[in-house]
């Protein structure tokens, strides 16, 4: 007996049993059967670790490639946001990329005094780590509450990405871990910058 | 001949006019027409097409004739979410779900005017929701809201019921599958069906009823046949919907070249 999916999958569709696959994005699990939970195409990977564990089965709709989709800010992700007001204690970002997905309406962040660097977390100024207008990449810690999510930039590879130099207004571009400086005037900003890629 | 010229008096031999003859004529034709409808012997036809809308995440627009109605039913669903919640709304672990009804001015044989939302919408709009509610993953959009809003461009209603079962059945179709066209996950996609009065929703794939309505009297033998009649149906209805679903997976791979699948 053939324990292959269909390669396309409608919501509801029983596809594999469970003792075959284990249950991947776009479907779920219930009584020894795996279901499709999206309409699209089915797709199986191997599982990575060891020869012991299950491939895993999911459903895509295609639309994930072309950077649209429904997307929601999920613990662990990675985002871009924009830096919208600053405050002593907390710097306000709206969520614009979750991943790789662009979102269709922004959600809203906080990045707190104490989650902008790994170190020294009691004296950073926010002034000196983000402006408005600024783009970031940040990390989602945690939902948050009924507001905003909280995100952390406390990582060498997160924090300020782009920004707008105050005077001339052309892109600052990073000089150390906390300066960026302007190509035009020259003058050197501060900001908690993330390492360029 | 009387002398008063404000008053218009019929003449003085007339008698009133009888109705007695007429409401039996009428109680006959409803029986017939009743013992035509539990027969169902010709097949509802269904028309469904998705993502006629740019705007919304997801849309679909359905057209439902039930043969022993004069005039089809015609709604647009349209779907937003999962969308950031406003700041007003507390904390919630799972997807929120709002979903608003309304009847076009022509929708029904009298010509309504423009209004805030009717007892018959509000019922209606509850009554699609309970039924596709259980359907949605909801935990997996913690603090968004999902909103739904359904159209009815025309429905056999005379304007003013106070209960549409043929309306929410045929909505519970069009919002299942413009969720699915939202990419919205489900356990299952939520059909429903309505025959003799009694009208239900069920997920196929788990067999479930999700919502149960029915109006009128029935002889508790009868009512085993017509919920089997209305799952039929309802299971008629949900091919139509997995052909056009899956024909609109295929449509989408034909225009995303060079994706591989």
């Amino acid at each position: 007996m053939s324990t292959a999916p269909p390669s396309i999958a409608i919501t509801g569709q029983p596809l594999a049993p469970t003792s075959a696959f284990i249950p991947g994005p776009g479907t779920y699990a219930s009584h020894d059967q795996i279901h499709a939970s999206l309409s699209g195409y089915t797709t199986t990977i191997p599982s990575s670790s060891d020869s012991n564990s299950l491939p895993i089965l999911s459903v895509v709709t295609g639309e994930e490639e072309s950077g649209e989709g429904n997307v929601v800010p999920g613990e662990g992700n990675i985002v871009l946001g924009r830096v919208v007001r600053i405050s002593p204690k907390q710097a306000v970002v709206n969520i614009l990329v979750v991943g790789d997905v662009a979102c269709r309406e922004e959600f809203q962040g906080i990045i707190r005094q104490q989650d902008i660097r790994l170190t020294q977390t009691s004296h950073t100024k926010i002034y000196s780590s983000f402006r408005p207008n600024d783009i970031i990449r940040a990390q989602i810690i945690s939902l948050g509450d009924q507001y905003s999510y909280f995100l952390s930039t406390a990582r060498n590879d997160l924090g300020v990405v782009f920004a707008m130099c105050e005077e001339s207004g052309e892109m600052m571009y990073p000089v150390s871990y906390g300066e960026m400086r302007c190509p035009k005037t020259g003058v050197v900003e501060e900001r908690k910058c993330a390492k360029p890629v | 001949m009387s002398n008063d010229r404000r008053r218009n008096l019929g003449p003085s031999s007339s008698a009133p006019p009888i109705y007695q003859k007429d409401i039996h004529t009428l109680e006959s034709q409803l029986k017939a027409l009743e013992q035509k409808d539990s027969q169902s012997s010709e097949p509802q036809k269904i028309f469904l097409k998705t993502s006629l809308l740019t705007k919304p995440n997801g849309s679909s627009y359905l057209e439902l004739h039930v043969p022993s109605t004069s005039t089809p039913t015609k709604l647009l669903c349209a779907i937003y979410g999962p969308r950031p919640t406003p700041r007003s709304t507390p904390y919630s672990p799972t997807a929120t779900l709002t979903l608003d009804l309304s009847f076009s001015p022509f929708s029904t044989r009298t010509r309504s005017l423009p209004h805030l939302r009717s007892p018959l919408e509000r019922t209606c709009a509850k009554r699609i929701e309970d039924s596709i509610r259980s359907a949605i993953r909801a935990e997996l959009y913690p603090k968004t809201q999902i909103e739904i809003f359904v159209c009815v461009l025309e429905a056999p209603l005379s304007g003013d019921e106070a209960d549409a079962e043929g309306v929410w059945s045929a909505a519970v179709n069009a919002v299942g599958a413009a969720l699915v066209d939202a990419g919205i996950e489900m356990r299952d996609i939520p059909s429903a069906a309505s025959c003799d009065g009694l009208s239900l929703a069920t997920l196929l794939a788990t067999g479930e009823i999700t919502e149960l309505s029915s109006k009128g009297k029935i002889d508790i033998g009868d009512w085993d046949k017509r919920v089997e009649e209305c799952l039929r149906k309802a299971a008629e209805v949900r091919g139509v919907v997995n052909a056009v679903l899956r024909r609109d997976v295929e449509r989408r791979r034909e225009e995303g070249d060079g994706m591989e699948f």
